[in-house]
């Protein structure tokens, strides 16, 4: 299956733009930030087709996955 | 070392100026900015003044930290009593007059009672003059602040009130390098309440560190290794636009006068939306993360919108269109107004017109009418003039009190506590009323792991929180460095000369907080005071990722007992003799 990742603030400087990954059925978010060369620690909140998600969440063929920095302080 | 150990006292009616020291032991207690200020308002300040008075007494604080080379390090406290709320009220400024009026000589400037003619004050380094405001009064802000640099020079620095400050709103706040705010609580109507209209600074000396080739050899260290990492440089590719999208998906984005906590427009007003408007970036004094963006549009332009704007002056206004905000934004800072005030207010008087309560003429989305809002608060035209009450007491003349959205009479900041309850008892616990820069435990619930819909476990996360933010803003540092409190020490070890530990910080933080619920309780507050509105008790949120959801009375009660019993308080939210005793306050 397909899902379609962007990356958010200074996390776009690991994953620019929007990337298309390929992974295997009953993958889920966890599986997915394996695949990618984002720093485990500099991920704060997931968002799956606009709405937080957490790590264990299973994926679909045609997901949209956003994911943010931490951040300190509004 | 680090200290100026002068505070320059400022007397308006007899147009006198003195320097005199710092109080040294209270500096050891309270280190500066938020929380000596905050100490110094509460030993000089007679109970029961009316904040408007000449009896009210502006505080303008800086700490250890102002003016060295700690990154982070330039923004300056202002302390006084609120008109909004008649709580301690104190504001954080950035731009780059704290370092300014350290490198004039001065920890802290005292200004005392009112001026007989409408005045600016300068402060130039030893020489202190009242002058005649003249032509500035009735300017709006960016003008006079235009002037006066014109006058004295780029190297000065002001702080100035717009209309809204000189009509004595209690929403008007304090600007400075044009687009940065002391925004909350009514600031700026202290300020004109004195007849002061701008504070022009020129410093010229410096400040000494007590191991200077050390802290500077740390400094850079924290820099590379702590400051522009992932955790903080969200602020500079983004700023707090970011925040956006984050409280969108968390369903916690003010919408429709907190009605609802996702907003369809959302993406009009994002971090992406408004990065596309951007034509620069700005930063403070001594910092390196630059959260200020420039954004410009067809017809406007503004150093922002920050995120409260765009949720209070945006989605809760039920307005989509940046260009809008953007007017809205500038419109505010330059007529010298707080735009989560204004936005809440806008919000509830649409809600007040769509209820059919009372007509005020606006509606969600309603751009047109939208736009004229600010003026008419500034200078309480119209409708203005009811306007400019705020939601606490347009609500006790029509009605509506349950969904005006305010703590002690401070209107709400961008975060539906229905979402996120620990957000519920930040609110309401807050020492100057529905605030978010005390604790924002919003980044572990909504935005973290921590189960936003239990009350366990949330009262100790405030806590936690506003110690940490309250010994941050008294060293002074900026709210977007995420650092430990362990770094923090370390600073003020090298800054200071006193050795200082995570542990003394923390206690510092829980003297601080203790100092200003003492304030507020010689004033007359108590437990009957740290509740919410009843929309967010009574009321479920209408659509979007939190539909549904309330924050039932009685798991606010638990969250406030548990904070009680953790701080040590009584059951009537009061501080006890001991614990006055044990902190030494």
């Amino acid at each position: 299956m397909k899902v379609t990742v962007t990356a958010n603030g200074p996390l776009k400087k690991y994953l620019a733009g929007t990337h298309t990954v390929e992974l295997e059925k009953g993958s889920d978010l966890r599986d997915l930030l394996a695949n990618l060369a984002v720093p485990g620690d500099s991920v704060s909140l997931l968002v799956l087709n606009g709405q937080k998600a957490t790590i264990g969440q299973e994926l679909h063929d045609g997901d949209l996955v956003t994911i943010y920095p931490p951040v300190c302080g509004g | 070392m680090s200290y100026q150990n002068c505070v320059l006292r400022i007397n308006l009616a007899g147009k006198t100026s003195a320097k005199e020291p710092l109080q040294q032991q209270w500096a050891a207690n309270y280190l500066g900015g938020k929380g000596l200020g905050i100490k110094y308002l509460y030993e000089e300040l007679k109970p029961g003044t009316d904040p408007l008075s000449p009896g009210n007494k502006l505080m303008l604080l800086t700490g250890p930290f102002t003016g060295t080379i700690v990154p982070c390090s330039g923004k300056l406290a202002l302390i006084a009593k609120s008109p909004a709320t008649n709580t301690i009220l104190d504001c954080s400024i950035g731009g780059h007059i704290a370092s300014t009026l350290k490198y004039a000589g001065y920890d802290a400037v005292i200004i005392e009672d009112k001026a007989q003619e409408p005045s600016y004050i300068l402060i130039d380094n030893d020489a202190v003059d009242i002058l005649p405001a003249g032509e500035l009064w009735g300017k709006g802000s960016h003008t006079t602040e235009t002037l006066l640099l014109k006058t004295y020079g780029h190297d000065a620095k002001v702080l100035s009130i717009g209309p809204a400050g000189e009509n004595l709103l209690p929403m008007a706040c304090i600007s400075s390098d044009y687009y940065r705010q002391a925004g909350r609580g009514g600031i700026g109507a202290v300020m004109g309440s004195k007849n002061i209209k701008a504070i022009v600074v020129k410093g010229s000396g410096s400040v000494a560190a007590a191991n200077m080739p050390e802290l500077i050899n740390k400094a850079h260290h924290f820099l590379r290794e702590d400051l522009l990492t992932d955790t903080n440089l969200w602020a500079y590719t983004d700023g707090t636009p970011m925040i956006v999208d984050l409280a969108q998906a968390t369903g916690i984005l003010p919408t429709n006068n907190f009605q609802s906590g996702t907003f369809d427009g959302y993406g009009s007003l994002n971090a992406e939306a408004v990065r596309k408007t951007r034509f620069g970036k700005k930063g403070c004094f001594s910092c390196a993360l630059g959260c200020g963006n420039f954004s410009r549009m067809a017809n406007t332009r503004v150093e922002g919108p920050e995120y409260e704007t765009l949720a209070l002056c945006g989605s809760n206004c039920g307005i989509s269109d940046l260009e809008a905000i953007i007017e809205f934004n500038r419109l505010c800072d330059d007529l010298g107004l707080d735009t989560i005030s204004a936005g809440n207010i806008t919000a509830f008087a649409m809600e007040l017109t769509e209820k059919g309560i009372k007509d005020f003429g606006m509606r969600f989305g309603d751009i047109r009418e939208y736009l004229t809002v600010p003026a008419k608060l500034a200078y309480r035209d119209g409708s203005g003039a009811e306007l400019a009450l705020g939601v606490k007491e347009l609500s006790k003349r029509y009605g509506g009190s349950e969904f005006a959205m305010h703590v002690k009479g401070l209107e709400f900041p961008g975060y539906e506590p229905r979402g996120s309850w620990g957000m519920g008892l930040a609110y309401a616990t807050a020492d100057r009323g529905a605030c978010h820069m005390r604790s924002w435990p919003v980044a572990s619930e909504a935005f973290g792991d921590v189960d936003p819909y239990t009350a366990e476990g949330k009262a100790q996360l405030v806590i936690g929180l506003q110690h940490y933010n309250a010994v941050k803003f008294s060293t002074i540092l900026c709210d977007f460095w995420a650092l430990s409190l362990e770094t923090m020490a370390e600073m003020l070890t090298l800054t200071t000369g006193n050795e200082t530990s995570a542990a003394q910080l923390e206690e510092i933080g829980e003297r601080v907080v203790n100092i200003a619920r003492l304030f507020n309780q010689r004033e007359g507050f108590d437990r009957n005071n740290d509740t919410l509105p009843e929309r967010i008790f009574n009321e479920y949120i209408t659509d979007g990722a939190t539909a549904g959801k309330n924050l039932p009375r009685g798991d606010f009660e638990k969250m406030l007992a548990d904070y009680y019993a953790i701080r040590g308080w009584d059951t009537d939210g009061k501080v006890p003799g001991s614990k006055i005793a044990s902190l030494s306050l």
